[in-house]
């Protein structure tokens, strides 16, 4: 039987969709920036994963990738009631949480992890040759593996492209 | 019994009989019927691959027999120049470009920026709704 992996071990300047960068920062500007005052501005680190197109990466066509923070799905079952039970961890596996996606844990040793959730909700962009200096001082780290990092873009995507109708066709009854 | 049929009956003339004698007619009858059926089937592939001929000649005039003042003459260059970018304008319609267009912003400058502080993200759950 053929195995399909979810990640491996890369340690290289290449950075590719599905790459996982540990605590990256992330400046978080104020509400408003004067422009006679000193900008005060915080940082925050999290645990991310690529989601800009590899080709537009190893082409340069963007200053800037896209990130979306990663969280170990025991995170979501301490904050979220939903999530806890059996019911919101299926859908959530299932693919029916908009703006969440699940991924497999990883069992490669010395890089265990529990099952990760994607955050579709909060998006950063960070400037590209920023990304390549961190990972190049990073020790080597997880990547995700097709066709797992292709249902991760799909389910961007999908995310990214719903509709919200003003008016909805009621259920049918019966 | 058989009833013969003849080239004169047949409607669709891009299909001539192959074998139009009956086994009833008399050997007389079907050579001669054959000789003719023979003669048609000829006259139509001929009249046919001059039809092909004129056909492919057809795209070099300009017709228009719509109206009560028909109009027909030979197309001049430009009209089949025209016909040519219209159709290179259909394929320059579904061709994709990536073409990147750095641009500038609107405005730059360089500010002094004081870190406030540096923490490790929390994570804020959206539960959904509907399920």
């Amino acid at each position: 039987m053929v195995e399909h992996p979810w990640y491996e071990v890369v340690k290289s300047d290449e950075v590719l969709q599905g790459d996982f960068i540990k605590g990256c920062p992330v400046i978080i500007p104020p509400p408003e920036i004067s422009d006679s005052e000193d900008v005060d501005v915080k940082v925050k680190n999290y645990d991310v994963v690529v989601m800009s197109q590899s080709c537009d990466i190893a082409q340069r066509k963007i200053d800037l990738v896209l990130i979306c923070p990663v969280w170990p799905l025991r995170k979501f079952e301490e904050k979220s009631s939903f999530f806890k039970g059996k019911d919101g961890k299926e859908a959530l596996r299932r693919g029916n949480v908009h703006g969440y996606h699940l991924l497999n844990k990883c069992e490669i040793d010395g890089f265990e992890t529990d099952y990760l959730v994607v955050d579709f909700h909060n998006i950063y962009a960070i400037p590209l040759d920023f990304l390549i200096t961190l990972v190049q001082k990073k020790e080597p780290r997880l990547r995700l593996l097709p066709p797992y990092r292709e249902h991760l873009s799909q389910a961007f995507a999908r995310f990214f492209m719903r509709v919200g109708l003003p008016v909805d066709i009621p259920p049918f009854k019966k | 019994m058989y009833e013969l049929i003849t080239m004169q009956e047949v409607t669709t003339p891009a299909y001539p009989l192959q074998y139009p004698s009956s086994p009833s007619t008399s050997l007389e009858e079907m050579d001669r019927k054959d000789l003719l059926v023979s003669v048609i089937s000829n006259m139509m592939r001929q009249q046919n691959l001059r039809r092909g001929f004129y056909r492919s000649l057809m795209s070099a005039f300009e017709t228009d027999f719509s109206s009560i003042r028909p109009h027909f003459e030979i197309k001049n260059e430009t009209t089949l120049f025209e016909e040519r970018t219209e159709v290179e304008k259909f394929m320059e319609d579904n061709l994709e470009y990536d073409i990147i267009v750095h641009l500038p912003p609107t405005r730059e400058r360089i500010v002094k920026v004081k870190v406030k502080s540096i923490e490790n993200a929390e994570l804020r759950v959206v539960e959904p709704e509907g399920i």
